[in-house]
């Protein structure tokens, strides 16, 4: 399924930091990533790797202050977004770019009914009358697999499981049949069945509308069942990128071995209450990052190189790039 | 239906209320040294003991306090609040004839508060550490640190004796009658001072509180969420935005309408405007029982209806609010 051509999405050089104080937090160092039409690709870390930073940096939706784009390029169908006006982002914005959120419960506006926060991105980008776009906002509420709709549509947020909520932002963010969809931890505050729903439900609507899907998210099992491609991305950077089936089957970055040896196998035949793995430390503060590799203090296989200056990236394999010593051929 | 139903609750607990009310002001009055014979005999220059014992007996007031309270609960049942001791006129008529000046002058002052507080306040929220946020924040302080006498004492001083072009005195000029218009005019003249003087305290507070709560809100999901979607600053803001920000607002406003009754007693006082804080404060003075219980009925009465009133804003705002 992974696309080809021009890339749709292509991000290189991204740096976002955070201001407090005297002090400046890296929050996103150097990143790059791209993605084709038709193709999923799946970036994942831990909490406060920048994964979902990179997303709002997508859309120039870093807090400011104290949040601030210090450089890169995000060309988006051949322009770069980092230099389009305010207006032109406002076109791009829900329109060719839709995003879903983490958090169903907090991000639909609670004294506005569904219909009306489903509507106005109709009206704004599809130049709708009100009339058609509550048609409309019906159809895709009735697309994303809500019940009884149009009932729903004249329903305020609260009256509204978070399931439901979560399927609200997706035909949000669908409504105008973006080329590219973000989705960042769309179902981290669901439970599990229901999340098989929605992922079942987005990998169908990549297929029937061809879109570019960047799927945010901290969970590999997600990973192996959804995505294309994969970036792993830790302190702030990507770490490793690759096809789907190489990260899994050959991990280079002893990072990305830790996140796949953490998925429990449910199959293999462990005695009950074996221990569960778990990568050791802590992921290193965006304030405090060190000189060097950001997960040299966690790394089995830390060399003092790694403390000391950070590996560049370099390409493995065609489509495979890691940034580490140990894929660097003999350390100095 | 179910806003009927509750409303009709709500209404039952404020009879009780009131009734609570009336009872303690009936008490704690009477704790007070000194009554309206002592006020009377004062005034007159002296007064016989016998003269004294006279009248006692003819208000009833030689009663133990607990007979008194019953009987003027029993009148009050039957709608009748009791004559004034000091003007001889019915106390009911007294009080309606003064509320529309207090009326006008604590809604003048609420709706200026209000109004302009929030629109200081959204302006303010849009750039949080701007020149006119921190103006805003400056005059917050001073206004909120400033008592309604000083104010009004200060405006008097400027526009009595500096910039002469506002009364400071009463509600009407001597020479009236040149029509209805001209007469509303003459009135909204007088109400300049006065309502200004009642609403900065209260319009520096709901700007900051506005500001507050615009930051509050700008930072939510939802807006973020809207933001994602293309919308103009403009739509995101007050669409969004203030919807949601107005709703402590609203809460605020409510709880805090008995203060601002109690700010009109000492702005009337200040600007001798004809109205019921004139009156309670001149009944305080002359231990006029019936006309003070009157007024102190009447206070709590708007103070119910207000919050009543809020809590029905409060419900068309928000809708995750339901009759429970």
């Amino acid at each position: 399924m992974a696309g080809t051509g021009m890339p749709l999405l292509d991000i290189s050089g991204l740096s976002v930091e955070f201001r407090g104080g005297s002090r400046t937090a890296r929050v996103l160092n150097d990143v790059a990533l791209t993605v084709a039409a038709n193709e999923t690709l799946g970036i994942v870390g831990e909490s406060g790797c920048g994964k979902s930073m990179t997303a709002l940096a997508i859309l120039r939706l870093v807090p400011s202050p104290p949040g601030r784009i210090t450089g890169g390029r995000i060309v988006f169908e051949g322009e770069d977004l980092l230099q389009a006006s305010e207006q032109r982002l406002r076109d791009v914005r829900g329109h060719r770019i839709g995003m879903i959120f983490q958090e169903p419960m907090t991000s639909l506006n609670p004294v506005l009914t569904i219909g009306d926060q489903l509507s106005e991105t109709l009206v704004k980008h599809l130049k709708l009358d009100a009339r058609a776009a509550r048609g409309r906002s019906i159809e895709l509420l009735r697309a994303v697999g809500i019940p009884a709709p149009e009932r729903r549509v004249d329903e305020y947020p609260h009256q509204l499981s978070g399931g439901m909520r979560q399927r609200v932002m997706i035909a949000m963010a669908i409504g105008c049949e973006p080329q590219l969809l973000i989705a960042d931890e769309p179902t981290t505050a669901l439970d599990v069945t229901v999340q098989a729903q929605i992922f079942e439900l987005l990998r169908e609507l990549r297929d029937r509308r061809g879109m570019g899907l960047i799927l945010i998210t901290h969970d590999m099992g997600v990973i192996a069942e959804m995505t294309d491609r994969v970036a792993v991305m830790y302190g702030g950077r990507v770490v490793e990128e690759a096809a789907t089936a190489e990260i899994l089957s050959a991990p280079a970055h002893p990072y990305t071995r830790g996140l796949i040896a953490c998925v429990p196998d449910l199959d293999a035949e462990e005695a009950p209450g074996a221990d569960l793995v778990e990568i050791a430390g802590m992921v290193p503060s965006v304030w405090d990052l060190p000189r060097g590799c950001p997960f040299a203090d966690r790394c089995a296989e830390a060399m003092p190189r790694c403390v000391a200056e950070m590996p560049p990236t370099t390409v493995m394999t065609a489509g495979h790039s890691v940034a580490c010593w140990l894929h660097q051929g003999v350390p100095s | 239906m179910a806003l009927i139903l509750f409303m009709a609750r709500r209404l039952f607990y404020a009879a009780i209320l009131v009734i609570g009310v009336l009872i303690l002001s009936f008490l704690l009055i009477r704790l007070a040294p000194g009554d309206p014979v002592d006020t009377l005999a004062g005034q007159m220059g002296g007064m016989t003991e016998e003269i004294r014992a006279g009248l006692r007996s003819e208000y009833g007031l030689d009663q133990p306090t607990l007979v008194q309270l019953g009987i003027y609960l029993e009148r009050f049942a039957t709608g009748n609040l009791g004559y004034s001791y000091f003007f001889n006129l019915p106390v009911l008529s007294l009080i309606l004839q003064r509320l529309p000046a207090t009326l006008l002058l604590v809604l003048t002052a609420l709706v200026l508060a209000v109004v302009s507080g929030t629109i200081l306040g959204v302006l303010a929220s849009r750039r949080p550490n701007g020149l006119l946020s921190q103006a805003i924040t400056v005059v917050s302080v001073i206004g909120y640190s400033a008592p309604v006498f000083w104010t009004g004492m200060l405006l008097i001083i400027l526009f009595a004796s500096v910039l002469p072009i506002l009364p400071v005195s009463g509600m009407t000029a001597a020479a009236v009658s040149g029509g209805w218009l001209l007469d509303s005019l003459d009135v909204a003249h007088h109400l300049v001072l006065p309502a200004l003087s009642l609403a900065v305290v209260y319009l520096a507070q709901y700007s900051r509180l506005t500001r507050a709560s615009m930051l509050d809100v700008l930072g939510s999901d939802y807006v973020r969420t809207a933001r994602a979607k293309g919308l103009e600053e403009r739509k995101v803001f007050f669409k969004h935005a203030f919807r949601n920000a107005m709703l402590p607002i609203i809460t605020i406003v409510g709880l805090q309408f008995g203060n601002l009754l109690a700010g009109a007693i000492v702005v009337e006082t200040v600007f001798n405007w004809p109205g019921l804080g004139r009156l309670a404060f001149d009944s305080v003075l002359r231990r006029d029982y019936p006309t003070l219980l009157g007024l102190l009925f009447f206070s709590s009465l708007l103070v119910i209806v207000a919050n009543q009133l809020v809590d029905v804003c409060y419900r068309l705002a928000d809708p995750r609010i339901k009759a429970s």
